[in-house]
């Protein structure tokens, strides 16, 4: 096994001290990227391989953690330097005077910004197929998508251009793409990774998030890029130091932890067959050995996915109100122009169809008449939910299928709103309620990974890590290679 | 149905082709159909929970820090005029 296909934890033991193989590595990086990019489209912006060598080779000289190893970066994460789209046209020559949090962190800790991933334009999609640069493919069949909106994220980890990335998860951003691309994807507590930096879509629904090739990988990054910012007064500790250690040593002949995993009858309704049968097929395992099973029933569940839209939709028009500002992205001399018609000309030429179907929507659902008949009914409806879920997460962890269909071949699932908004039925419903999430493979269905959804309680990340490690332990599928040919 | 696209573009600050138009307005009654949905669940008595956090915010320290480069604005900002960024005008019409 070469060194590009490992966990990125033991690339970083092979290179440190060692430049001459960090080198390599890099090259080979780029061999695979050479190879399989044209295909699937993982990236909008790479940058230059010898600028990346140069970066690296420094950060480990200097005998940083992190040795000098690349990282993919979601589009919509602000890298100083380094232009920063969001996978739109408004956006599309930005380029960020400073770096977001994470990155900063990620610099600091010896890592290096390889490139930024495509997504969904501001992140608005499931399926990476309204990005302004053209659509991602899924490796694992490329005429499938690879989920979204952090798909370009999923596809660039998973066909090994990049040892781990960035992504950010405002209904399931972060989980749909791992679960669809057959990886780790992790959502941390709301306000467990400062968002200073994440260019917004839905600011109280928004979180970063790690997409890794397992569970240990991501923690071995998180210790690098968690604790509080002052730059964002929403962001906690979540105490996660030593954690790479403690997880890296399960499985080492001591017993695995194990965990009651709570069966929300509503969110595995709706599911298609195979998925339903390859995610219980892997709760059943995990009862086999020892983890308990609960079923209950939480009706108001159904509400979760119309509520989470709204509540979307508005910060969404809210937040995307700025762009049109002649200071940065697309931008004219607006001399002689009426502040109304400069501002509908840029943007009306800037998003695309479905930012725009999402901020009139959002216009619409806080103008006055509505506000109380859609976004306050929605708000109270994530109350329900809080307070309905939180006592179930502190008995147990909330598992079912990341996704409730297999990924869509291209085109599919885009021309239908509805349908494109159904496949987040199950991924909004941590970021509702502020908890963290992760997915991971339960296994395959028609040669296609399918992903499990596991739902911890808020500032439980650390637990719901080791969890989801002695799963994947028990699973066995974990660092998977798509046969790309 | 309850939609008036015109205003819809105008709350939005767009302006949209025809056939955008036509599409949109489909789209917009469908999805708002969907958030209908909401109808069907008792909300008597619960308050909205806007922010799943309910830490207060703070004030940091009143110190200098630095920001972003005057001369990042100048480069990026479509016009300026010795040093300021010029902006569309706010006030248009006839002149009272």
């Amino acid at each position: 096994m070469s060194l590009v296909d490992k966990q990125l934890r033991y690339v970083v033991e092979a290179v440190r001290d060692n430049r001459e193989a960090l080198s390599e590595y890099i090259y080979r990086l780029y061999e695979r990227i050479e190879r399989y990019e044209e295909r699937l489209k993982g990236f909008i912006t790479l940058r230059p391989a010898d600028t990346v060598i140069r970066e690296a080779l420094e950060a480990n000289r200097l005998g940083k953690p992190l040795a000098g190893i690349p990282i993919a970066v979601k589009d919509n994460i602000s890298t100083e330097g380094v232009r920063t789209t969001c996978a739109s046209a408004i956006l599309e020559n930005y380029i960020p005077p400073y770096d977001a949090t994470v990155v900063k962190r990620l610099r600091e800790a010896g890592a290096v910004v390889i490139g930024k991933t495509n997504m969904d334009e501001f992140a608005m999609g499931s399926t990476t197929e309204t990005s302004h640069f053209g659509p991602s493919r899924n490796p694992w069949d490329p005429s499938r998508v690879p989920g979204g909106s952090s798909g370009g994220s999923g596809v660039v980890v998973s066909a090994y251009m990049a040892p781990a990335a960035l992504g950010s998860d405002t209904g399931g951003s972060v989980r749909n793409p791992a679960a669809y691309t057959g990886i780790f994807g992790y959502k941390p507590t709301y306000g467990g990774l400062s968002r200073y930096g994440l260019i917004a879509y839905a600011s109280s629904l928004d979180q970063i998030g790690l997409m890794t090739r397992d569970s240990v990988d991501a923690a071995l990054l998180l210790e690098y890029i968690a604790g509080e910012d002052p730059r964002d007064p929403t962001s906690l500790d979540l105490r996660v130091s030593g954690l790479f250690k403690e997880i890296s040593g399960l499985g080492e002949g001591r017993d695995l932890p194990k965990a009651r995993l709570v069966i929300v009858k509503e969110m595995w309704s709706g599911v298609e067959d195979h998925v339903f049968r390859t995610t219980m097929n892997a709760v059943e395992k995990l009862s086999s050995e020892g983890f308990e099973v609960e079923e209950v029933s939480v009706p108001e569940v159904s509400y979760a996915l119309p509520a989470y839209y709204v509540i979307a939709f508005a910060e969404a028009s809210s937040n995307l109100s700025r762009y049109g500002i002649p200071l940065y992205g697309l931008s004219r001399d607006p001399e002689n122009t009426s502040w109304i018609d400069y501002y509908s000309e840029i943007r009306s030429k800037g998003f695309g169809r479905e930012v725009k179907r999402r901020i009139m929507l959002g216009s619409f659902i806080l103008s006055a008449g509505y506000y109380e008949q859609y976004y306050i009914k929605a708000l109270k409806v994530r109350r329900i939910l809080r307070d309905r879920l939180l006592p179930l997460l502190r008995r147990g962890y909330i598992a079912s299928p990341t996704m409730p269909i297999q990924p869509p071949r291209l085109g599919e699932a885009i021309e239908d709103p509805l349908r494109l908004y159904a496949m987040d039925i199950e991924t909004v419903i941590p970021n509702l309620i502020g908890s963290p999430a992760i997915s991971l493979v339960a296994g395959f269905a028609n040669s296609l990974p399918v992903g499990l959804q596991l739902i911890g309680p808020p500032l439980g990340d650390r637990d719901l890590l080791l969890i989801a490690r002695t799963i994947e332990i028990i699973i066995g599928l974990s660092n998977l290679s798509p046969q790309m040919g | 149905m309850e939609v008036d696209i015109k205003r819809l573009e105008r709350l939005a600050l767009l302006k949209l082709s025809d056939e955008e138009e036509r599409a949109l307005s489909k789209d917009i009654e469908k999805i708002i159909g969907f958030f209908k949905q909401l109808d069907g669940i008792v909300l008597e008595g619960v308050e909205p929970l806007f922010h799943v956090m309910e830490k207060e915010a703070g004030v940091r320290e009143d110190s200098v820090e630095k920001g972003i480069e005057k001369a990042w604005i100048e480069k990026s900002a479509a016009k300026t005029i010795d040093g300021y960024v010029v902006g569309p005008r706010t006030i248009t019409g006839e002149e009272s």
